[in-house]
């Protein structure tokens, strides 16, 4: 049998394997091993299996995954998404819509602080959507402003969309997060632009709020100041060059923890729930990478990227019509795998066959990220909304889905004005000290 | 048999959520230690061999949390049949699959043992400090087998329907 044939074979199991609930990063573990065994033969395998765990475990960069993690549990435990949403509401509360654009620009900030989506959804959930009901924000509005801010998460750094992508691809995790930072802000904003466009039209949608005396929001806004203290530090810090991407996580769980401490969120209970929240989230984040790089030498074997690379550029197509269908591709998948699972799974065919075409790897991780985003609000599996569900339970999931579409498409302006200048995502790292 | 498999439960739910908190623990350990590396750094007194001692920290929180991941239903699968299929088939289903995923996880404890020990035998060490890897090669080989362990735990569960494991 061919090598190819052993890919083809390989990949279906794959599909079959995950269709049948085996965790992500087992089933690549699983495939890539007896993938290799079959063309390369039992030692080849055994000794992947063996070493694999060792390598990724023991690699200095990933520790920046469960310090992040450690940071943005931190920040949850301390107050600081309460801070937030209050700076936020007590500058936008009063406009039309103001409670919902208050919601995007505190998911923003938390996003700046937690790499992880749903840790957003769940956090800005249970803060604003209360709030939103006292104000008679209709449902749909509500609920789909918390799904479609908490994806921020993963855009705005520090994100484990980036770093699994930057090791996956050998790219560098510092360029990638400043890369983050101005499309984040740029799509924070046009998810304020789609509430104002949306309540407009229908203003019953989030009828305003009362304006706050500007010596109130000043106050406000200072609550903020630890959190804003943070964000600083850690994105300043790798922008200058003061410190590495994997330094300014454990420096910033640092400075979440003193300020836990200083705010007395600090007791046995919220100490062992987040830490035993950040080592589960780690431990399936190191075990979905030790599979990737079991699953990806096999695949690489099988010659599979290459010969779909090279059938790709052979059609003819623009790299721009080729780069459209790729994105199609993983919106389609978006709507079934997880967003973790598409990154790790597609990356080594996709990575080279994005460098053939010339396009900049870094901005890349940047439009790869946002249509992870898309997947994470898209039906039938879109996490967030799951999770936005469990916070809103008498709101219907088709209503959570209608909701969430003006943001969905959101995010598709976004990702055209990111494909037409590219610039966007690449000024910050191009400029990056060191 | 029911009963018997309750038991077992608490019993492996006790353990690996103590050694997740052991992870933990030791995380921020390597978060002080990071914070005093930057900071000894740049007043020109680095800590010599900073690095080994996260890397090795790193497999140490890994392993020790594995097991907790997987028996909280943290390792992420996806979920398109289960709502297409009936709930007593799904959970015959999850009892094959976790079965089939624990034995694939006691090759990787045989594997990582057989690593440790040619790690012993070679001297292979880390960097700087030339800590031995072998410890840490046993280190995965026992989160590897724990998480074996759970999977068939979680298995019988399944196989005797009894409910899903929560993160607490």
């Amino acid at each position: 049998m061919s090598e190819s044939a052993i890919g083809l074979i390989g990949i279906a199991a794959l599909f079959v394997l995950l269709a049948i609930r085996m965790p992500v990063g087992i089933v690549m573990m699983l495939i890539g091993g007896i993938g290799v065994w079959a063309i390369n033969g039992s030692q080849a395998a055994l000794a992947t299996l063996g070493s694999e765990p060792f390598v990724i475990a023991s690699n200095f960069e990933l520790l920046i995954i469960p310090m992040f993690v450690l940071m943005g549990n931190l920040a949850s435990i301390s107050g600081m998404s309460r801070d937030l949403y209050g700076a936020a509401y007590a500058w936008f509360g009063h406009w039309r819509g103001g409670l919902a654009c208050a919601t995007i620009a505190a998911c923003a900030g938390f996003a700046a602080l937690s790499g992880s989506s749903v840790a957003s959804a769940v956090t800005m959930g249970r803060v604003a959507l209360p709030e939103m009901k006292r104000y008679n924000y209709h449902p749909r509005l509500a609920t789909g402003c918390i799904a479609a801010g908490g994806t921020l998460g993963i855009l705005i750094p520090p994100s484990t969309g980036f770093v699994i992508y930057a090791i996956l691809t050998e790219e560098s995790i510092g360029r990638l997060f400043l890369a983050g930072v101005i499309p984040g802000l740029m799509l924070t904003g046009l998810f304020m632009l789609s509430i104002a466009i949306q309540t407009r039209i229908n203003p019953e949608l989030g009828p305003p709020s009362p304006v706050m005396p500007i010596r109130q929001r000043i106050r406000a806004t200072g609550q903020a100041g630890a959190m804003t203290g943070i964000i600083v530090v850690t994105i300043g810090g790798i922008y200058t060059g003061f410190f590495t991407a994997g330094e300014a996580a454990g420096v910033g769980a640092f400075l979440a923890f003193l300020l836990a401490i200083v705010r007395r969120a600090v007791n046995w209970a919220s100490m062992s729930d987040t830490l035993l929240q950040t080592v589960r989230t780690s431990a399936f984040a190191f075990l979905i990478l030790i599979g990737a790089h079991v699953f990806n030498p096999f695949l690489a074997l099988t010659q599979i990227p290459t010969t779909l690379s090279e059938t790709l550029i052979g059609t003819n197509l623009s790299p721009l019509g080729i780069l459209v269908i790729l994105l199609a591709a993983f919106i389609v998948l978006g709507m079934f795998l997880e967003g973790f699972a598409i990154l790790v799974l597609s990356l080594p065919i996709v990575h080279p066959l994005i460098i053939e075409l010339g396009y900049d790897p870094i901005w890349f991780g940047v439009i790869m990220v946002i249509v992870l985003e898309m997947g994470l609000i898209s039906p039938p599996v879109g996490v967030n909304v799951f999770v936005v569900k469990a916070i809103a339970e008498d709101v219907p999931m088709g209503d959570i889905f209608i909701g969430i579409l003006p943001f969905w498409l959101a995010m598709v302006v976004c990702l055209i004005i990111l494909v037409a200048f590219p610039e966007i995502a690449l000024f910050l790292p191009n400029t990056m000290i060191n | 048999m029911e009963r018997q498999i309750a038991k077992l439960s608490g019993a492996v739910d006790s353990v690996v959520r103590w050694l997740a908190m052991a992870g933990g623990l030791l995380l921020m350990a390597l978060m002080l230690l990071t914070v005093a590396a930057v900071s000894l750094r740049k007043v020109n007194e680095p800590i010599f061999g900073a690095q080994d001692l996260s890397e090795s920290g790193l497999i140490v929180v890994v392993f020790l949390a594995m097991s907790y991941s997987g028996w909280t239903g943290g390792h992420i699968a996806v979920d398109l049949i289960g709502n297409f299929i009936k709930p007593r088939a799904l959970e015959l289903l999850d009892c094959g699959v976790r079965t089939v995923s624990g034995l694939f996880f006691i090759v990787v404890t045989i594997m990582s043992i057989e690593h440790g020990l040619d790690a012993l035998e070679f001297g292979e060490g880390f960097n700087l400090l030339a800590i031995p890897h072998w410890p840490f090669y046993f280190m995965i080989a026992f989160g590897s087998g724990l998480f074996a362990l759970v999977l068939f735990v979680l298995a019988a569960r399944s196989a005797c329907g009894m409910p899903e494991i929560k993160a607490r």
